[in-house]
Order: C-alpha cells, then sequence, then structure tokens
C-alpha cells in the first residue's frame, strides 16, 4: 500500500458540502451534521445554431 | 377534460424537486394528472401513456422542462399550471438569508471545516464536481452514475494520491461517525465497520445490526462498480486499511454482490491480513470455508447475525410478521418489485430456478424481460435500475413508478404473491408505509381476490419515519412484514411450495 489512507474520512466529525440533490442536504440538516448547499447548474453546453454560426465566420 | 403542456427550454431541476411539484400539482383542484419532468426519451414514453405527448412535447430534448397536466376544466388547468410557475421559480433555499455558493471552491472557502463532498449530479457532468473536490482535499461520496470506467480509475487514483476515499460512483449509502450519509439509516454507534459495494445491502445489515443490540462504527460504500477487474476494489481495499487501524471498529463485515475472481482474492487477502474478525457477504456466492479470521455469509441478514455475535450481542433476530395471510390465494406467479438493487439481486439469486426460470431486468438472455413494464411468468424486478429511473427520482423516493405496477400485477389473474422492499431511514419517502398501503388496498380492490403481499421493511427505531407506525400501516393494509429480504424469500419460497408450483 503505497499511500495509507489519511484517517480524516473518520476521524472527525463529518462536515459535508453537498453538490446536488437538496434531499441529501435536508436529510443532513434533520440529523444537526454541518452541510452547506452548493447551487450547481449544468455547464452550459454551446448551442448549435451558435457553433455553427462561430464555424462559418471561422 | 383540459390538458396543458408547457415546455420550458433549458431549465434544470434536480429529479426529486420535479416530482415534489408533480405531486403538488396533483392535489390541486381537479387536477387528475400531473407529470413534471425533464424531457428525456423514457419520461417522453410516460407522457406518451398518459395522452401528454403533444408535438412540441416531442419536439422537446433532454435539457429541456416538461410541465405536463390534465384538468376536469379549463379554468382549474390554468390554475394548476400558474400554480406550477410559482412553485418552480420558487426560491430553494428561502428558509435562509443566505447567497448560496455556485462552486465547491466557494463552499470549502465558506466551510473550511468540511471533511466529506456529496456528488449527485447527472452522471455525464459528474467528474468534474468530483476530481475538484479531491483537489481541495476533500473525500468524496459520489451518488452519481453513469461515470465512465476510466473517470472512475482516475478518480480512485486521485485519491488515492491525496490520501482521501471516493465512496462511488453509484454509490448512494453511507453512515461516518454516526452520520447518515444519502440513502441510510439511524443506526447505535458500535463497534462493527461495514463497507459494501451494495447501498441497500449495507442498509439491511446496519439495520439488524442495531435491532441485534450492536451499533456500527462507520459503514463505508464503494460504489457498484468497485470490485470490478477494472477497477480491482481500490476502495473497498483502501477502506479496509481505514479500518483496520480504527480502534473503534473490532469486527469488519464486507458485502458485495460477487467480485471478479482475483479481486475477490486480493480483497479476502487483505481481510486475513487484517488483526480483527471479517465477515465476508459475496450476495449469491456459494458458501466458502473460514479462513483464519475471515467468515462468510451467504445473505445479508446471515452476514450481520454472524458479525453481530463477534461484538458479542445477544440479541435475537427479529421475525416476520402476518404470515398467517399466505394460507390463501390464487394465480401461479411470484411478482418481486424491489426499490433496493441489492435486494432484488439477493432474492434472485436464493431463489434460483427451484420454481422454473425467473425474469428478471438484473437477469441475462432470455431470462431479461421482453418489455420492461410487463411480467411474464415468475418476475423478479429491480425498479433502480436505468430503464425505470432516467430523468426520475430512484424508487426509494418517487414511488409512483412501483405503485403502478403493483396495481398492473394486481389486474394479471396469473399473479399470486407480491414481494415488496421498503426502506425507510434519511433519503427516502417521509412515510412510505402509507403511501404503499394506499397502493395495496387499491391492489385488492383491482384483484378482487385474496393477494398476499410480502413487504420486507428494512430500517431501525431511531429513523424519522417511525419504525413502529410503518410496520402498523403496513399491517393493517394486509401486508406480511418481513423483517429481512432472505425471511421474505423464504416466506415466498415456501409459500410457491405449497401451492406445488413446479417448474413448467
Amino acid at each position: 500500500m503505497s499511500n495509507p489512507p489519511d484517517p480524516s474520512l473518520i476521524a472527525t466529525p463529518p462536515s459535508v458540502i453537498n453538490v446536488g440533490v437538496e434531499l441529501f442536504a435536508d436529510a443532513l440538516r434533520q440529523q444537526d451534521v454541518p452541510v452547506i448547499q452548493v447551487q450547481w447548474t449544468p455547464p452550459d453546453e454551446p448551442e448549435d445554431d451558435l457553433m455553427s454560426l462561430l464555424d462559418s465566420l471561422i | 377534460m383540459a390538458t396543458r403542456v408547457l415546455i420550458r427550454p433549458r431549465e434544470y431541476h434536480d429529479s426529486v424537486r420535479l416530482m415534489r411539484v408533480s405531486q403538488a400539482l396533483r392535489q390541486e383542484p381537479g387536477v387528475t394528472e400531473a407529470l413534471v419532468m425533464m424531457a428525456t426519451p423514457n419520461n417522453r414514453k410516460i407522457l406518451a401513456t398518459s395522452g401528454l405527448l403533444t408535438p412540441e412535447a416531442e419536439a422537446a430534448k433532454p435539457d429541456d422542462l416538461v410541465v405536463a397536466l390534465i384538468a376536469e376544466i379549463n379554468g382549474q388547468a390554468d390554475a394548476a399550471l400558474d400554480r406550477a410557475r410559482a412553485l418552480l421559480t420558487e426560491q430553494t433555499t428561502s428558509r435562509t438569508a443566505e447567497v448560496l455558493p455556485r462552486t465547491i471552491d466557494a463552499a470549502l472557502a465558506a466551510a473550511p471545516e468540511a471533511s466529506i463532498a456529496t456528488i449527485s449530479v447527472p452522471g455525464a457532468h459528474a467528474f468534474g464536481p468530483a476530481k475538484r473536490a479531491l483537489e481541495l482535499g476533500l473525500n468524496v461520496l459520489l451518488f452519481s452514475d453513469n461515470v465512465s470506467l476510466e473517470d472512475e480509475v482516475r478518480l480512485k487514483d486521485l485519491a488515492e494520491e491525496k490520501g482521501r476515499l471516493v465512496m462511488g460512483p453509484d454509490c448512494g449509502t453511507a453512515i461516518i461517525g454516526g452520520a447518515a450519509l444519502g440513502f441510510a439509516n439511524q443506526v447505535r454507534r458500535g463497534p462493527v465497520g461495514v463497507i459494501g459495494a451494495s447501498g441497500t445491502g449495507m442498509q439491511e445489515i446496519t439495520c439488524l445490526l442495531d435491532w441485534l443490540g450492536t451499533g456500527v462504527s462507520h459503514a463505508i460504500g464503494t460504489g457498484g462498480r468497485d470490485l470490478s477487474a477494472a477497477v480491482g476494489g481500490r476502495t473497498m481495499l483502501r477502506a479496509l486499511d481505514l479500518l483496520a487501524a480504527d480502534a473503534g471498529t473490532e469486527v469488519i463485515v464486507v458485502t458485495s454482490k460477487p467480485p471478479s475472481p482475483e479481486v475477490a482474492e486480493a480483497v479476502i487477502a487483505r481481510c486475513a491480513a487484517i488483526g480483527k474478525p471479517v465477515v465476508v457477504n459475496f450476495v449469491g456466492d456459494p458458501d466458502r470455508r473460514p479462513q483464519g479470521n475471515v467468515a462468510f455469509a451467504g445473505t445479508l441478514s446471515a452476514a450481520a447475525e454472524h458479525a453481530a455475535r463477534l461484538a458479542g450481542a445477544t440479541g435475537q433476530m427479529p421475525v416476520a410478521e402476518g404470515t398467517e395471510a399466505l394460507a390463501t390465494g390464487s394465480g401461479r406467479y411470484l411478482r418481486g418489485l424491489y426499490a433496493g438493487g441489492t435486494l432484488c439481486y439477493e432474492a434472485l439469486t436464493l431463489i434460483g430456478d427451484r420454481f422454473g426460470p425467473v425474469q428478471s431486468n438484473l437477469a441475462k438472455g432470455n431470462l431479461k424481460p421482453a418489455d420492461p413494464f410487463r411480467s411474464e411468468g415468475h418476475t423478479i424486478i429491480d425498479l433502480g435500475e436505468d430503464e425505470y429511473t432516467q430523468g426520475r427520482a430512484h424508487p426509494m423516493i418517487d414511488p409512483d413508478t412501483r405503485n403502478r405496477r403493483i396495481l398492473a400485477e394486481a389486474a394479471d389473474p396469473d399473479t399470486a404473491l407480491l414481494l415488496l422492499d421498503l426502506v425507510i431511514g434519511y433519503g427516502a419517502h417521509d412515510d412510505p408505509a402509507t403511501a404503499l398501503a394506499e397502493t395495496l388496498t387499491q391492489a385488492r380492490a383491482i384483484a378482487g381476490r385474496p393477494l398476499p403481499v410480502i413487504v420486507t421493511i428494512c430500517g431501525t427505531a431511531g429513523d424519522p419515519q417511525g419504525f413502529d407506525g410503518q410496520i402498523a400501516t403496513l399491517r393493517a393494509a394486509g401486508a406480511i412484514v418481513a423483517r429481512s429480504n432472505a425471511e421474505a424469500v423464504r416466506l415466498a419460497s415456501d409459500f410457491l411450495e405449497a401451492r406445488h408450483v413446479q417448474p413448467a
């Protein structure tokens, strides 16, 4: 085993950053576990028509 | 009847939020159907079945949001549509005045003591946040599935480099320092550590440990694919090392579907090197002989019991209630409808082909149902699989898909017995027993004959839904309530045997 796992996962009381479904953050709050919710949205995909516009310009 | 279908292009909401909006709309005056969903191919099929696939809905893309509803009169339909708009634009966190961080970096700046990032974004977008979390020194619980194998290995190699752990992808359950993460139960703290590639498997084991009077130090999820040859058990092996070194863990349980043979050997070898007793449960694997400190258990419940005894617990295993309902019934076939994938898999392996071939979406070749939405012969389905959940919340949160299927099975005169799981705890539905009981009552009316239903409940006295109340509700609806999947399958098998069901 080259790099033994840091016990950070289990050594301290968990404190969570939640990315995605808020239900999981709600469940942690119900348990009084510190949690911070990240407001995540899907990354913008370029629009097809914008891409072909760019293609026609280049 | 008045129909309204509204498309909101490129508007994203997570599936749980959408499910809640759908449910709220169904309560609006005059509304007979409401579906609020992302326009994925599967969801478009569902819209079509309800007569709601308008040309606009058909043309919508998976990134577009569809609000579709049917009400008795126009005024009600318009009012419901306004309500939908209001619910969708509502701030999700109006309870606090804080501005939410938009990135993991910002979140860590606001909460520098954070130790774990729990990530449940659509699989196609999950690698980025998971990688960033690891780079920032966080451990990761990656609930998302449909992450590529290559990305999984990259993440786990990065975790190793950083001395951290990736629980996942496709990991829905963990209990760390007593905190239930994802779908997990309120379990007494104690000396048994659990490591699992199987979410509901870990849930059943930890709940039984609690019942038997012992408790859990930590329950670490590895993700469903961790023990494949390509991933090599990277997270499992690191988790074993972690629990080996943890003073609070005296006994370890490992649970998974059978790994690839080389990985199984590597895991067993690592277990043998730990100076603590280990109980290994490879679901459905034929029994292996014990090797020193490593014992093998064939079922989830046997694994829990064995570990509990090693931890010094003296409680008795729980027993099913209401089994007298198994004395009657007609029809020929078992219909198992599971929300928990591992429980479904275990049921399949335990029933085997004792009563003839069993169809399942977890099986291969001609045992896979031709139509995922129609049972033929003995059928046991994992409703958490992709064909049932695209663009929808998991059946442990959203009971709708399974409820519809229960009614369809009840209408089939060949259905002899229903086998269901009910998982409570954090992450699960607020009151799954009432929702299920209502469906079972409707099912009974549709069947027009006695139809035994076995429900395995997975939960603890500490769970927010109220364990005893959930059991009472199920019993009042006439269900037989089992307390472990193996017990439920045994009851189902005895029932089929007593009715002289022979292989076809």
